[in-house]
């Protein structure tokens, strides 16, 4: 999986390509959580136009970022594709989420 | 039966087997030219379940579990099968279901993956035989709008 990161002050950008499975989940999580805690970053935001397949141990990182976000200011989800809205609809993730 | 489009293969239930498991699905649903949506459905499933037998079935010790697809180009329907001899352990009635109405802050992480599995297939079915635990699957796919 390709992660490309992009920091502007305390912002960070996040846009991977391809799926967060069981074989990827865990390395695009601590990839990010590297950089927040690296960077001081206070807003992410997790561009998801070339993410086509999201299973429940993406949705686990998923889980995990929101809830430390919640505490150090903000995240949101961009540009999410119909499959992996659906996963997001059948979970509720659609409602935890802000998605833009 | 038409044994048209039947497929078995049988691995190492450990995880370190998940990419050979999904990239035979992949091939599957290229084969069966079903659509990029119908084909992430069924890949999900078969994630899930997979990971759900490589992580509860044999640990500590090891085993096999097989996994057979079968595509009935009739009723347009797949049909998956996944066979392990492992402990007996019915995932649709032992996993919890997951409240999706809580906020972030209140929801455990985890717990979603037979979840999303009963929410996508047309079918889900466990039954424990013969000292196997064999759980069931059934997608139905829309063939009318196929691209």
């Amino acid at each position: 999986m390709d992660i490309e990161k992009e920091i502007t002050g305390n912002q960070l950008l996040v846009k991977a390509s391809g799926r967060i499975d069981a074989s990827t989940a865990a390395e695009y999580g601590s990839s990010i959580t590297d950089s927040i805690e690296d960077d001081n970053i206070k807003h992410l935001t997790l561009d998801f136009s070339n993410i086509n397949y999201i299973s429940s141990l993406g949705l686990r990182i998923i889980l995990e970022l929101q809830k430390k976000m919640n505490t150090l200011g903000s995240m949101k989800v961009i540009h999410v594709q119909p499959d992996v809205m659906e996963v997001f609809n059948i979970t509720g993730f659609s409602k935890i989420l802000v998605i833009e | 039966m038409d044994t048209i489009g039947y497929k078995t293969i049988k691995v190492l239930a450990d995880m370190a087997n998940y990419t050979t498991v999904i990239n035979w699905v992949v091939e599957q649903c290229m084969q069966a030219k079903i659509t990029t949506s119908f084909a992430t459905k069924l890949q999900i499933a078969v994630e899930e379940i997979f990971v759900n037998i490589a992580s509860y079935a044999y640990p500590p010790k090891e085993g096999d579990v097989e996994i057979s697809y079968y595509y009935d180009d009739k009723l347009n329907q797949i049909e998956m099968t996944f066979i392990d001899s492992g402990k007996p352990y019915n995932p649709l009635t032992e996993a919890k279901q997951p409240d999706i109405t809580l906020s972030a802050e209140e929801r455990p992480i985890g717990g979603l993956g037979l979840f999303i599995v009963k929410n996508t297939m047309d079918y889900v079915n466990y039954e424990y035989s013969d000292g196997k635990n064999i759980f069931t699957i059934r997608m139905n796919i829309d063939t009318s709008d196929n691209n």
